[in-house]
C-alpha cells in the first residue's frame, strides 16, 4: 500500500531563551493515500509543529518520517525545498495570498515555481479559478474578494502544480460556518481527486464530518485515531 | 516571478516613489556636487586650454600653476636656450601680468596683461569681434567679453576704438575674444608680446611662459624632459599642465573637502532612505515571501526577486537624479552666464551610477538577509 504519512517516534523540542518546549513528543501515525485526514486537539498540543512537520518546512529533532513514501531525513535543504515544491499543497488559515497580483496570478505561482512558462500557467489558474467558482474574479486582487472566496484562490493555488499532499492548517477558522462548509465541500470535491491526500489540522467542530480519518493529539502526542467520522459522529474535542 | 516581483513593488505606490525619490535625491547631489566641482577644476586650467595649440608650457621651475598662484618669471634669455633644444619647431613667448586698469572718471579695475606673440597669435583665444591684424596698431588690445561685461557693470562699456589706460600707457580696444571661464577675478586684455613688455613695469625677468611647439613625429614628453635637462626650467606637455594647476587648486584650497562632505553626504543620506524604505517594503512582504518559501520557491528565485525589485528603483531613482542634475547644468549654466561650472564627464555618470548601484546592493542585502534568515515555518503562524 502506498502511504501518505509513516510517522514513527516524532519528536520536536523548541528551544528559545533558554526554554524547552517539547511540542512533539513521540508521534505514531499511519495514513493510507487518497484520504481526508484531520488533525484535532486542544490548543498548544502540537498540531501546527506536526503539519509544519510533515511539509517540510519544519525539522524534527528525533523518530522517523516518511512523507509520500520519502524520507524527509535523507533529504537536504535543497531537497527539501523541491520536495514541497513538487508534492505539497498549502492551504493557510489567513490565505497568504498576494494582494498585488490578481487572483490568477496568485493561482499561477507554484507553477511558475515549477517551471511553468508563465502564459500557459494563468491559463491553468484560470480554468482552477473556474473549477472553485470564482471564474468571474479571476482579475481581481485578493484585496477585494471575501474570506470564502479568498481561501477557494488559496484552494486553486494549492492545487495547480497537481501536489501529492495538500496540507491545511485551519482553512475555516477565518470564515464564517456556511461559508466555511462551502470551502471543506470545494477542498473535498476538488483537491481529493486523482489519489491525493489532504492533511487539515481544524478547531473547527463543525467541518470534522468530511474527515476519512480523524487523529486527536495531546501534548504532544497521538491520544486516538478514528475513522469514518465523515459518516456522522465527532470526536470529543 | 520577476514579473511578480515588480507587481509588489509598484503595488505599494507611496513607498516605491519614495524609494525612487530617495535614491534619485541621492543620485541627484552625488552627481551635481560633483559636476561642480569638476567644473570648478576646468576652471583652474581655463587659461592653459585658452591656447590649445600650444603643445608644450615651458615655466620657471618654481611656477605651481597658472595665474592662482602667481608668475613666476624666467629670464629674457630662456626663449632662445628653448629654442636651441633639438626638437623643438619653434617657441613663442606668453607673457601673464596682474596690472591695474585705469577705466577713467576714477575707475580703476584688477586685469591681468596677457602678451602674445605676434606672427602664430599662439595663446589668443577666438575673436568674437574684430580682426587679429588690428593687435599690431599702435596701442591696440583685445578685451575678454567676460572681462568687458564686468567693467560694463562697473560703469564703463567698452566698445572697439574706445580707450582706457594700463599702468599709464594708452590702450585702445581692437576686438573681444572669448576666453574660457577661469578662478581670476579680474578681467583678461590681450596685447602682442613685445607691448606687454613695454607696458609692464620694468623688471629684471619679463618672461611668464615659452609656448613650444615639437618637430613633426617628436615625443612630446620626450621633448620637454629634454628642455628641463639642457634648460633647467620646467616644462610640461599641455595635458599635465592642466592636471597640474587643478591638483595645486585642490591641495591649496579647502574645495575638494567641501564638496566631498556633500557627495558623502548624499550617499550616506541616499542609503539610509532607501536602506529604511526598502526594508520597510520587504518586512511588510515577508509574510508572502515566507508563503514562497513554504510552497518551495528556492534562495535563488527569492534572492532574483529581491534583487530585480532594487534594481528597478535604483535605476529609476539613478535616471531621474541625473535627469534633475543634467537640468539644473543646463539652467544653472545659461543663467549664469558660464560662471557655474558644470561638468557631466561619462565617468561621472558611471561613477554616480556605481555610488547608486552601491546604495542599492547595501539596502537589498540588508532587505535579504531577512527574507533568507525567514523560517518558511512561520507561514502556519497566524
Ligand atoms: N517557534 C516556536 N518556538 C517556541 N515554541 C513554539 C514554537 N512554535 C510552537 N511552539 C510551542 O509548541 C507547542 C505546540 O505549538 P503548536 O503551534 O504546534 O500548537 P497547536 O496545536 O497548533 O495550537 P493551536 O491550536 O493554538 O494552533 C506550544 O506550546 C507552542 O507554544
Ligand atoms: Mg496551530
Amino acid at each position: 500500500m502506498q502511504h501518505a504519512l509513516q510517522i514513527n517516534g516524532l519528536t520536536k523540542i523548541f528551544r528559545s531563551g533558554g526554554v524547552e518546549t517539547h511540542a512533539l513528543r513521540g508521534i505514531d501515525l499511519d495514513i493510507p493515500r487518497g484520504s481526508l485526514t484531520m488533525l484535532v486537539g486542544p490548543s498548544g498540543c502540537g498540531k501546527t509543529t506536526l503539519l509544519s512537520v510533515i511539509a517540510g518546512i519544519l525539522n524534527h529533532d528525533s523518530g522517523s518520517i516518511r512523507v509520500l513514501d520519502e524520507d524527509l531525513d535523507k533529504m537536504d535543504e535543497a531537497g527539501r525545498t523541491l520536495f514541497r515544491r513538487r508534492r505539497i499543497g498549502f492551504v493557510f488559515q489567513s490565505f497568504n495570498l498576494i494582494p498585488a497580483l490578481s487572483a490568477a496570478e496568485n493561482v499561477s505561482v507554484p507553477a511558475i515555481l515549477n517551471g511553468m512558462e508563465h502564459k500557459l500557467a494563468i491559463q491553468h489558474a484560470e480554468e482552477l479559478l473556474e473549477r472553485v467558482g470564482l471564474a468571474e474574479q479571476r482579475g481581481k486582487s485578493p484585496r477585494d474578494m471575501s474570506g470564502g472566496q479568498q481561501q477557494r484562490v488559496a484552494i486553486a493555488r494549492a492545487l495547480i502544480h497537481q501536489p501529492d499532499l495538500i496540507v491545511c492548517d485551519e482553512p475555516t477558522s477565518a470564515l464564517d460556518h456556511k461559508t466555511g462548509e462551502q470551502v471543506m465541500t470545494i477542498l473535498r470535491e476538488q483537491a481529493l481527486r486523482d489519489g491525493r491526500s489532504l492533511i487539515i489540522v481544524t478547531h473547527d467542530a463543525r467541518i470534522l464530518h468530511h474527515a476519512d480519518i480523524t487523529a486527536t493529539l495531546s501534548d504532544g502526542r497521538v491520544e486516538s485515531i478514528s475513522t469514518g467520522t465523515r459518516l456522522g459522529h465527532s470526536p470529543q474535542l | 516571478m520577476n514579473s511578480y516581483a515588480l507587481k509588489m513593488l509598484f503595488a505599494d505606490r507611496i513607498r516605491f516613489l519614495g524609494l525612487v525619490l530617495g535614491i534619485g535625491f541621492a543620485a541627484l547631489i552625488i552627481t551635481q556636487q560633483m559636476a561642480i566641482f569638476l567644473g570648478l577644476l576646468s576652471f583652474a586650467h581655463g587659461a592653459v586650454d585658452d591656447a590649445p595649440t600650444a603643445k608644450v608650457w615651458v615655466m620657471d621651475p618654481a611656477q605651481e600653476s597658472i595665474d592662482i598662484s602667481g608668475v613666476r618669471a624666467m629670464n629674457d634669455t630662456a626663449l632662445d636656450r628653448v629654442r636651441g633644444v633639438q626638437g623643438v619647431a619653434w617657441a613663442v613667448e606668453h607673457l601673464r601680468t596682474p596690472l591695474e586698469c585705469n577705466l577713467g572718471g576714477g575707475l580703476r579695475r584688477a586685469c591681468l596683461l596677457i602678451g602674445i606673440d605676434d606672427q602664430s597669435w599662439t595663446g589668443l583665444p577666438p575673436v568674437v569681434e574684430g580682426r587679429v591684424e588690428d593687435l599690431r596698431q599702435d596701442g591696440a588690445v583685445f578685451l575678454d567679453v567676460t572681462g568687458a561685461a564686468k567693467f560694463a557693470r562697473a560703469g564703463r562699456d567698452l566698445k572697439i576704438g574706445d580707450s582706457f589706460e594700463i599702468n599709464d600707457h594708452r590702450a585702445v580696444v581692437a576686438g573681444f575674444v572669448k576666453s574660457k571661464k577661469a578662478i581670476f577675478f579680474g578681467s583678461y586684455v590681450y596685447t602682442t608680446a613685445a607691448r606687454a613688455k613695454s607696458w609692464a613695469p620694468s623688471v629684471r625677468r619679463s618672461l611668464s611662459y615659452i609656448l613650444v611647439e615639437p618637430k613633426p613625429g617628436a615625443d612630446i614628453p620626450e621633448l620637454c624632459a629634454r628642455i628641463e635637462k639642457n634648460t633647467g626650467l620646467k616644462a610640461e606637455t599641455r595635458e599635465d599642465f592642466a592636471v597640474e594647476c587643478s591638483n595645486f587648486f585642490i591641495f591649496n584650497t579647502g574645495i575638494a573637502i567641501n564638496f566631498g562632505t556633500a557627495v558623502v553626504l548624499g550617499f550616506i543620506v541616499g542609503t539610509a532612505i532607501a536602506g529604511m524604505l526598502f526594508l520597510q517594503f520587504t518586512q511588510d512582504n515577508l509574510k508572502y515571501f515566507g508563503a514562497l518559501k513554504a510552497m518551495g520557491a528556492s534562495r535563488l528565485t527569492l534572492v532574483k526577486m529581491v534583487m530585480i525589485q532594487a534594481a528597478t528603483v535604483g535605476s529609476l531613482g539613478y535616471g531621474l537624479g541625473i535627469g534633475a542634475a543634467s537640468i539644473f547644468g543646463l539652467i544653472g549654466v545659461k543663467a549664469s552666464r558660464g560662471d557655474l561650472g558644470f561638468l557631466m564627464p561619462p565617468w561621472l555618470l558611471l561613477a554616480s551610477a556605481s555610488a547608486i548601484f552601491l546604495i542599492v546592493t547595501i539596502a537589498a542585502a540588508l532587505s535579504l538577509r531577512s527574507v533568507l534568515k525567514l523560517e518558511a515555518a512561520v507561514v502556519f503562524r497566524n
